[in-house]
Parts: C-alpha cells; sequence; structure tokens
C-alpha cells in the first residue's frame, strides 16, 4: 500500500511537467500526457521488478540463540537479534495483507540503532508460531 | 490509577513539597514569558486595570510556574521516588528504584541564591521517563542523590569497610592515598550520610587547566568542553562514580560502576601532539543526546590512560597494541566514495551556481560573460579539486585511524579523521549484530560489522569494511556469548 504513494508522487510530478511543456508548446505534435504515461509505465515496472528481488532476499531464520534475517537488494542487510535482547514482539496486518492471509512481524530490542527487525509478509500461522516462539519467557528473564 | 492515589493524597506526612523559590527559577528558566507578563501587568497597572483584561493575560502567564510549584510534590519509599504534578492535568510518574541510571544535581543562578538545587533522575526511557525535582535544598537534594544512585544501598557502616576490588589490579593512579570524602555541604544543618571509602581521582582541574582544555580541543567543541570539564572532580568509591564540575551552572553527577554501557577516549589532533586523552563513560540514559549524556571523566588524561580506566569501570583487558586494522581493501573504496561524494557535491553547487547565477547573467547580457569565462572556469576546477583533495586526505586518515578490537567480553572501535575516537563497550550491552554490504563493498569483498546497544551516545559501534570472512567470524563469534533458549 505504501509503495503506491511514491508512484502518485512521481505521477502527478509528471503530469505537472507534462502541464508546463504543454503550455510552452515544446512537444507540440505530442498526444496529450504521453510523458506521464512514459514515466508511470517505467515506474511501476522497475517497481514490479524490485519488489520480486526484495521478496526474494528477505529471509529469516530462527537460531537456538538468535532470530536472523537476511534482506536487501543494492545494500545486502544480514541481522542477528540475540533471543535474549528481545523486549517485545508484535504482528500487524493491513487490510490488503489480511486478503492474503499474511501479517508482519515486528521484533523489537532496547538497541538504538536497530530499535526493530521486520518480518514481512508472513503466512498468519508461521507468523503466530514465530510470535510464540520470540516473546520474551519470564524463565529466561 | 483512580483508585490509589487517593490514598497518598491525603496523607501529607509522606510527600515532600518543593522550596518556593522554584516558582523563580520556573519564570526566569522562560524569559519569554517573564516578559510578555511584566508588559501586560505593567500596562494593565498604568491603565488602572479598566477592563481587567491585562491583569487576566498577565496572570496567565506567571499563572503556570504557580500551579507548578503548588501542586509538585516527589515522595521516595523502598520500591520506587513518586513524583507528581499538575492541577488540570495530573502528571504522576513513579520510576522503580531498580531502573534508574544515573542521577544528577545542578545548581542555577537562582538556586546559588538561595542554596536550592536542581535534582534529575534519569531511566534509561529518555525524556518521558525522567524526573526533575527543582528546586530543593541543597541538604536534601544531597541526601537523596546518595539515597537514589543506583546499586546497593548503603547501610551506615560501624567500620568504614573499604570494598572489594571489583576488578582485580585495576588501580587508576596507583599508589595514591585514598582522600578524605569529597566536602559537600556548605550549610551543615543535617549531617551528610556516611560514605565508603574514596579509591580513585580520574581527574581534579583547577581553574587553571581550562585554557589546556580548551587548547586540546581547539574547534567547535572547544567552548562547551571548557566549560563542562571547568574544576572537573571525577571520582570513585566503592562503586559509585561522581562527577562534580561547571563554571556557572555546577553539576554533580552519579552512577555506579554496573550501569556504565561503555567508554570513550577521544583524541584529537593537538591532544595527540601533546601526549593527552579524553576519556568519558556512558550510561543508558538516552534523555541527554550527545554531550550531556555521557560522564566526562577526564578532558586532559595523559595518553593511554584510557586502558586502566577500562579495564577499572568495564573490566575489559584490551589494550591498544590490541586494535588491528580492517582490510587493505578498505582504503579502495574510501578513495572512491571520496570521489564520488566530490563529484556529487560539485553538481549539487555548480548546478545552484548555475541556475542562480549564471543564467540570471546571461539572459540580461550574453556578450557580458565573454572575458570572465576562463576565470568561472578555472575558479570552479580549484574549488573542486580542493575539495577532493580534502576527502582524499581524510579518506587515508580515516582508513589509517580505523581499528578494531575483540576480547571475550568487549569490542572495541577506533574512528575518525581528524580527531579520533575509541569506543569500548562490553559484549553484554548487545541489542543486535548487523552485518552490511553495499555493491561497492561486495565487488571488493568487503563488509560491515555494526553492534548495537542501548546507549545513543555510543551509537551502533561499527567496524566498517572488513573482509567477508572476517565479517562472518566477527559476527558468530559476536553472539556466541548468548545462551540458547530451550525449544
Amino acid at each position: 500500500m505504501a509503495a503506491l504513494i511514491p508512484l502518485g508522487v512521481v505521477m502527478s510530478m509528471a503530469a505537472a511537467i507534462d502541464l508546463a511543456l504543454r503550455r510552452t508548446d515544446t512537444f507540440g505534435g505530442l498526444p496529450p500526457f504521453m510523458l506521464t504515461a512514459l514515466i508511470t509505465t517505467i515506474g511501476a515496472a522497475v517497481g514490479w521488478w524490485v519488489t520480486g528481488l526484495r521478496w526474494q532476499r528477505w529471509r529469516w531464520e530462527l537460531r537456538p540463540n538468535a532470530l536472523i534475517v537476511e534482506r536487501g537488494v543494492i545494500i545486502r542487510v544480514w541481522q542477528a537479534v540475540p533471543l535474549d535482547r528481545i523486549q517485545f514482539v508484535e504482528i500487524t496486518s493491513g487490510p490488503l495483507q489480511r486478503q492474503f492471509g499474511l501479517s508482519t512481524l515486528v521484533v523489537r530490542t532496547a538497541g538504538v540503532r536497530t530499535p526493530a527487525v521486520h518480518l514481512e509478509d508472513l503466512d498468519e500461522p508461521v507468523a503466530e508460531r514465530l510470535r510464540s516462539q520470540l516473546s520474551p519467557h519470564e524463565a529466561h528473564a | 490509577m483512580p483508585d490509589e492515589p487517593m490514598r497518598d493524597d491525603t496523607d501529607p506526612g509522606d510527600w515532600e513539597r518543593l522550596h518556593p523559590a522554584t516558582i523563580l527559577s520556573l519564570i526566569a528558566s522562560n524569559a519569554t514569558r517573564l516578559f510578555i507578563a511584566f508588559l501586560f501587568l505593567l500596562g494593565g497597572a498604568g491603565r488602572g486595570w479598566r477592563d481587567g483584561l491585562d491583569l487576566i493575560i498577565g496572570v496567565l502567564f506567571i499563572g503556570p510556574p504557580v500551579v507548578t510549584y503548588m501542586t509538585s510534590r516527589y515522595r521516595l519509599d523502598a520500591a520506587a521516588v513518586h513524583w507528581q504534578r499538575g492541577l488540570l492535568f495530573r502528571q504522576r510518574r513513579d520510576l522503580p528504584r531498580n531502573q534508574i541510571q544515573s542521577v544528577e544535581t545542578s545548581i542555577g543562578l537562582i538556586g546559588r541564591l538561595f542554596g536550592l538545587e536542581t535534582l534529575t533522575i534519569s531511566t534509561a526511557g529518555g525524556g518521558s521517563s525522567e524526573i526533575v525535582i527543582g528546586l530543593i535544598s541543597h541538604d536534601t537534594a544531597h541526601r537523596l542523590r546518595i539515597q537514589l544512585t543506583p546499586g546497593p544501598v548503603l547501610a551506615p557502616p560501624p567500620v568504614a569497610v573499604p570494598a572489594p576490588p571489583f576488578y582485580p589490579g585495576a588501580s587508576v593512579d596507583g599508589s595514591s592515598p585514598p582522600l578524605a570524602p569529597p566536602p559537600f555541604a556548605s550549610s551543615a544543618q543535617a549531617p551528610p550520610p556516611p560514605q565508603p571509602e574514596l579509591e580513585h581521582v580520574y581527574a581534579q582541574l583547577r581553574g587553571g587547566d581550562a585554557p589546556r582544555v580548551a587548547l586540546v580541543n581547539l574547534g567547535p567543541r572547544m567552548i562547551g568542553v571548557a566549560v563542562r570539564s571547568y574544576g572537573l572532580k571525577a571520582i570513585r568509591f566503592g562503586d559509585r562514580i561522581r562527577t562534580t564540575s561547571g563554571l556557572v551552572r555546577l553539576e554533580t553527577r552519579e552512577t555506579t560502576r554496573e550501569r556504565i554501557q561503555g567508554l570513550e577516549r577521544r583524541q584529537s589532533l593537538i591532544a595527540r601532539r601533546t601526549g593527552t586523552e579524553e576519556i568519558a563513560v556512558d550510561t543508558a540514559d538516552a534523555s541527554g543526546v550527545g554531550a550531556t549524556s555521557s560522564l566526562l571523566l577526564n578532558p586532559i588524561a595523559p595518553a593511554g590512560r584510557w586502558e586502566s580506566v577500562a579495564s577499572d569501570l568495564v573490566g575489559s583487558v584490551i589494550a591498544e597494541d590490541d586494535l588491528v586494522p580492517v582490510a587493505p581493501a578498505a582504503l579502495r573504496r574510501r578513495r572512491v566514495r571520496a570521489v564520488f561524494q566530490s563529484t556529487a557535491t560539485a553538481t549539487i553547487y555548480g548546478g545552484y551556481v548555475v541556475a542562480t547565477w549564471l543564467i540570471p547573467q546571461l539572459a540580461a547580457d550574453p556578450d557580458d560573460l565573454g572575458d570572465r569565462r576562463s576565470m568561472v572556469t578555472v575558479g570552479a576546477l580549484v574549488l573542486f579539486a580542493l575539495d577532493l583533495l580534502t576527502r582524499q586526505w581524510c579518506a587515508g586518515r580515516r582508513h589509517r585511524h580505523h581499528r578494531y578490537a575483540l576480547d571475550p567480553h568487549h569490542v572495541a572501535v577506533q574512528q575518525g579523521c581528524v580527531a579520533t575516537t575509541l569506543t569500548v563497550v562490553p559484549r553484554t550491552s548487545t541489542q543486535a549484530v548487523t552485518v552490511r554490504a553495499n555493491y561497492f563493498q561486495r565487488r571488493l569483498g568487503l563488509a560491515t560489522v555494526a553492534v548495537d546497544n542501548t546507549t545513543l551516545a555510543l551509537g551502533a559501534v561499527a567496524i566498517v569494511d572488513v573482509t567477508d570472512a572476517e565479517a562472518r567470524r566477527l559476527a558468530a563469534e559476536l553472539l556466541s556469548g548468548f545462551v540458547s533458549r530451550p525449544a
């Protein structure tokens, strides 16, 4: 859902430039909103491709003492949160996610630079199982 | 909490009030408010309060401090510090005593006039979870500070028993004899509680040291550090660390050894030449972002002193020689990055100059620039070259200064271009380990290892550009200390 906002921004900027160009009559012969259509198409294609890569690269693994998350297309990130350091675990799911039976798991730590690790779009049962596994245990505090 | 506070409110014996001078201090702390109130009250009086509106507005401006004073109260019990304030919006805060990170007292101008102090009790939660009690009398503040400083509660010992050394063989000033407990109360109405034996003096600066401190920090930090460390006295007795300093505003900060999250050693160019270094420690208190959240122990310690202070306060055995450099390929990446940064800067500034100056100039008179064109080109090239050279110079220095060490219980990272900062963090405060590699790093087989902790001032301790294999080794090593959870 949030991915649509930048697309909207780009589209409106393209439309504005389009209008300005038409006023100055630079591309006299072109049909209206050609530039907008072009930019939107390219943007959507790139977005589709990057989303695919992002999904492919987003992996997680539960080790006995830590949760490992790997993600990133251009900047590859490997993160490890020791289970002892998890403050609390949160599950969120937006309307679109609920349609597909998905939810996002957010693991909160007390770190100042890595306050949370996100696992996006897990299957609901998987997220639930992880939540119970990751939640800080009383016996382990 | 609608049912519980009623009992507290009806029991005035428990709750303590602030000193009336708090009103003055609160008004003075907001000069704008004071000025506006003054204008309205004066204007109203001049007109004989004809419509009363000025009086109302004037009172509205000085009203809040009075209400704050009237409604503020605090209470201390075995488990927590309770504090409440407010008439319409009642605010109540209870800080469990075991969550307290540090206790700080400060004296402002009004405070000095009346012999009063402000006490700030901070937890790790940041600004919304600290309690500021003030103004209260010097003796009360002193007593509360002693009582609230985290750590084992001190029973008044019949005989002064020196605390056993926390980390054996960790004497900072060698064989200096134990000094007398620091002098406190000017008005000795309540005798100060018994003090454990003073063990270490990290710094004891006089006014005459201020120019030296300023010289070492020549640059933007100069004034700040010189004022913060004016008359600095940093001591440890038992597990408590206390610093006292200040020129206009006297500040006393106190914490315990177990709350220390890391140690910082900072060395400027002049410090390296004159053989000194700045040593500070940090707690997890997130309320003071940047300079104020760290306890400055000594701005002009002899170079190399950090090793013994680190072993004394955080138990590290890392020494200067243990620090190893990052991968040699890192220098290449820094050089390439510097070129990119210079080009980006030149594009942005160049574009700005072209858009705001060159285009209007040419639009006004296309021939005007004729003979000046070469001058403009040369000027732009010189600026670009200077920028590039500075960045390359810094890239080399940063590479040379970037060193790290890992011992079984600590991580140490040194970095910096002109001034270097060395950070020693206990591995127990690790919150997350991140290994990051962007496109260029991957091409050179490099990665960045970041160790996140709870202290804003220390931030993420990052080892930039080690080889892939070393990054994997470091990450595994950093995680190995954490216990597995039974399935």
